[in-house]
């Protein structure tokens, strides 16, 4: 019904009283078709046509009559805004999936260093490591320390007798070049040069002073009582 | 809107008028037109039923494994495998993520053949296989030498692996620039401190089948179902034949791996390097067969260090272990032992508490007395003493032990046995553990109550003894020990594991009276009958409880005791007037008349000296008393 352009429908209003007349009037000349030719038949038909020309249904206005340009523009505006928009934000979405995967990367390369390093502390600061390293630079347990025990009255009293450390038993096999210098103390040069600064003449020199002299670890000890006192 | 009401009739007959020439014929087309193609649908619909039927019904086994050969392959993503470390957080055990390198040689030496590819790139697959072996030699170092890989890319087989435990970024770059070349996750255990609670730990290492790190046995076995984790999965696109050659960019429904859980043992790894130090150059020396070792917390029953002499690496290859290496077992847990004289810690328990005896009670003590068919004489010959109580169990006298046993009477000493843990699993966290023997009631003869006070006809673990001696250090509460602290999950947060329940063994005025008296046992005199069994365990500055022990091993073939093969053990606590530790001692079968093997004291000596060390123990307000052990 909003199809003004095919002239020939008739509008609703057409089907009036006078309908039905014009329905038997229709009925009859069909029956004549027989006798009219095909040419007057077509122009039968054209001149109807031609009488309905200028019939159409008048489209109906808005009442206040406001012009519709205004809102197409806008709607054309947002479109077009959310358009941009959209654009604009796939390209940052995509530019910064480069970015992300960039970080990403960065990420799981520092992540894999990181394990690295730590597996490498872990390594360096287990027990083992560290008393093979202390033994490859003269180094050797303490023995028994002494303790100072300070009284409640501020005297202090020496709990034990300070004993020098044994030198290793065997300097490790191949002693490298450091045997640059003099053996200024024969005694007190512990294997592993390298690592120890110089004897600082003003203190005493505790451990490595007297190598010889020292009494073994302290483990050993005599049958001092019958075995099997079980 | 009807159609009637319209004019269309109107122009029907101007249509019809055009065409009405051609009408009858061109309806007819129109019909065969309808029928020629509705003909043609239907027949396409049976055929593609048909062809629907035989795909789904028919052929359908068939064609699964067609497109599982040729598409969609399920890969799991390895589970990292939880850490364990020690009390203070030192790694023991690791997982890293590596990869390994594998290569198809015969789809390769096919490819790279082809002359067009030839042509274009101007190399042919010895070419290309002498580039990829040269740069992963670059890549990967001396222990793959370039002739080796080369060998390995040219075999005529359908797949190789090339390289194991790659690390990522470097089997990224090989990958990379060679995409013949495939790498697969995996998953490298370390064990960062070597042999440092290697017996404990025990061995976990890669499965091909399960594609994960499983544990071989120790904790790694024990805990396995807590350190794995859960597997993860991502389904990729495979070429057809290979579902390891994964088309690149095609994976899909990842479902991530869930981390397994870190451990935390109660383990100090300083401690146990010394112990395990200490005890394996102690076992040396003594030339004896082998020795258990344990430190225990004297209040929490904490496993501060478990050790034998002899411990597994696990950070070297295991190849060559024969499957009864004690290595592979931990026999401080598993090997039960005769404890000896240790034992006499049960009795005198039961007397104090009992209120038999006070600890200078005078105790007649024969040379030998006779239980049921059997005479037992202490270690030493003598004729009738006067010991006090403090002197049977300083000087170690068995006659003197067995008479107040006696005094105590079997069910007493059978209750207590078994509050002191003797008999029953420490539930202590490792594998394999023993329950030590304790001879049923029923079974016991006539001579077995002779024996089981001194420490003969039942056995123990390690970690038993010292749980005995940690009850009396603990004011006669004894805590079953334990190896593990804490579970760290995946989401990072640490779950401390139950303290075990103690269990009352005797009265806190008991233990610290049978306390006082062991320090007896590292008292030195000039004088022999004043003298404990092990002054060499005194620790200068410190008061020390221990007790010693000899027993007397059975040899299978005479099935009687034997002289020459004994286990010698030890049970000290340091400090013995504010206890912090309790150590606890075994030497099997030192070198007959080895005076090194004949006392564990000094071993406990050292071990007690770097304890105080270590942990910075105040020294004691006071010198131990001077306790008399024998009247004259």
């Amino acid at each position: 019904m909003t199809a003004p352009a095919r002239v020939p429908d008739p509008a609703p209003p057409s089907r009036g009283g006078g309908g039905g007349q014009r329905t038997a009037e229709r009925t009859e000349r069909r029956g004549n078709a027989t006798r009219r030719s095909t040419a007057a038949e077509r122009a039968y038909a054209r001149r109807a046509q031609f009488r309905r020309r200028w019939l159409r249904v008048v489209p109906h206005r808005g009442v206040d009559g406001v012009p519709r340009a205004p809102f197409v523009l806008l709607v054309m505006g947002l479109l077009a805004v959310g358009l941009l928009a959209s654009l604009w934000l796939s390209t940052a979405a995509g530019a910064n999936s480069y970015k992300l995967e960039e970080i990403q990367t960065g990420v799981r390369d520092l992540g894999e260093r990181a394990e690295q390093l730590r597996r490498e502390v872990a390594q360096l600061e287990s027990p083992s490591e560290i008393a093979r390293r202390a033994k490859e630079r003269g180094m050797v347990p303490a023995p028994d320390p002494a303790h100072i025990v300070v009284r409640p009255d501020g005297s202090i009293e020496v709990v034990g007798t300070p004993k020098p450390a044994a030198p290793p038993p065997p300097p490790p096999a191949p002693q490298p070049p450091p045997a640059d210098r003099p053996p200024a103390g024969p005694p007190a040069e512990q294997p592993g040069a390298a690592q120890p600064p110089q004897e600082q003449p003003g203190q005493p020199a505790q451990p490595p002073a007297e190598g010889p002299q020292q009494e073994p670890p302290p483990a050993q000890d005599g049958p001092q009582q019958p075995p099997g006192d079980g | 809107m009807s159609r009637a009401s319209r004019p269309v009739p109107r122009r029907r007959p101007v249509r019809g008028v055009r065409t009405r020439r051609a009408e009858s014929s061109q309806l007819g087309d129109h019909r065969n037109r309808l029928v020629v193609g509705r003909a043609l649908l239907v027949l396409t619909l049976v055929l593609a039923g048909l062809k629907l039927v035989q795909v789904q019904a028919l052929d359908a086994s068939e064609l699964t494994k067609m497109a599982e050969k040729q598409r969609l392959t399920s890969k799991t993503i390895p589970a990292r495998r939880g850490a364990i470390i020690d009390r203070e957080g030192r790694p023991l055990a690791i997982s890293m993520e590596v990869k390994s390198l594998a290569a198809r040689p015969q789809a390769l030496a096919k490819e790279w053949n082809k002359p067009e590819i030839v042509e274009q790139y101007g190399i042919d697959a010895e070419g290309y296989t002498a580039k990829i072996a040269k740069f992963m030699h670059e890549e990967l170092g001396d222990s793959y030498p370039e002739e080796e890989l080369l060998k390995k890319l040219r075999r005529d087989v359908p797949f190789v692996y090339l390289a194991d435990n790659v690390p990522p970024d470097k089997a990224r770059k090989i990958t990379k620039r060679f995409p013949a070349i495939n790498a697969e996750d995996r998953e490298l255990r370390q064990y960062p401190a070597g042999d440092v609670a290697g017996n404990i730990l025990g061995f976990a290492n890669w499965r091909m089948n399960s594609q994960k790190t499983e544990g071989l046995f120790g904790l790694e076995n024990y805990e396995d179902t807590v350190l794995a984790g859960k597997q993860g999965r991502r389904i990729v696109e495979t070429a057809e034949g290979n579902n390891e050659l994964v088309i690149p960019d095609t994976e899909r429904d990842v479902l991530p791996a869930t981390p397994g859980s870190s451990l935390e043992l109660t383990i100090d790894s300083d401690v146990q390097f010394k112990v395990q130090q200490l005890l394996s150059d102690h076992v040396r020396r003594a030339k004896a067969r082998s020795g258990n070792a344990v430190v225990l917390d004297a209040h929490t029953g904490e496993v501060y260090a478990l050790a034998n002499d002899k411990t597994l690496d696990p950070s070297k290859p295991l190849n060559r272990l024969d499957s009864n290496d004690p290595r592979l077992r931990n026999p401080a847990v598993t090997d039960p032992f005769e404890p000896g004289s240790v034992n006499k810690i049960i009795t005198a328990a039961a007397a104090i508490e009992d209120g038999l005896v006070k600890p200078d009670t005078v105790v007649e003590v024969p040379g030998s007395i006779q239980v049921s068919d059997r005479t037992i004489r202490d270690a030493w010959s003598h004729g009738t003493e006067q010991m006090t109580f403090t002197g049977v169990l300083a000087r170690s006298s068995n006659v003197g032990t067995i008479k107040t046993a006696q005094q105590v009477g079997e069910e007493r000493f059978v209750q207590l046995l078994q509050r002191f843990g003797i008999g029953q699993l420490t539930k202590v966290g490792l594998p394999g553990e023993s329950a030590g023997q304790v001879p049923p009631r029923s079974q016991w003869s006539g001579s077995t109550f002779g024996n089981l006070p001194i420490g003969q006809g039942l056995s123990m673990t390690v970690l038993q003894m010292a749980g005995m001696y940690q009850a009396i250090a603990n004011d006669g509460v004894r805590v079953p020990p334990r190896i593990l602290r804490a579970v760290t999950g995946p989401d990072g947060k640490r779950q401390p594991e139950p303290r075990p329940e103690g269990v009352r063994v005797v009265s806190p005025d008991t233990a610290r009276t049978v306390r006082g008296m062991l320090r007896a046992v590292v008292q030195d005199s000039p004088d022999p009958l004043q003298r404990g069994t092990s002054p060499k365990a005194a620790l200068e500055g410190y008061q020390i409880a221990g007790k010693t022990g000899t027993a007397l091993q059975v040899d299978p073939r005479c099935r009687c005791y034997v002289n020459d093969k004994q286990w010698i053990t030890f049970a000290g606590i340091l400090p013995a007037d504010n206890p912090r530790f309790v150590v606890g001692l075994m030497i099997d079968r030192p070198e007959p008349g080895n005076p090194v093997g004949v006392n564990a004291g000094p071993l406990f000596r050292e071990i007690a000296s770097y304890l105080v060390q270590r942990y910075q123990i105040p020294t004691s307000p006071d010198a131990a008393p001077v306790q008399q052990l024998t009247l004259r």
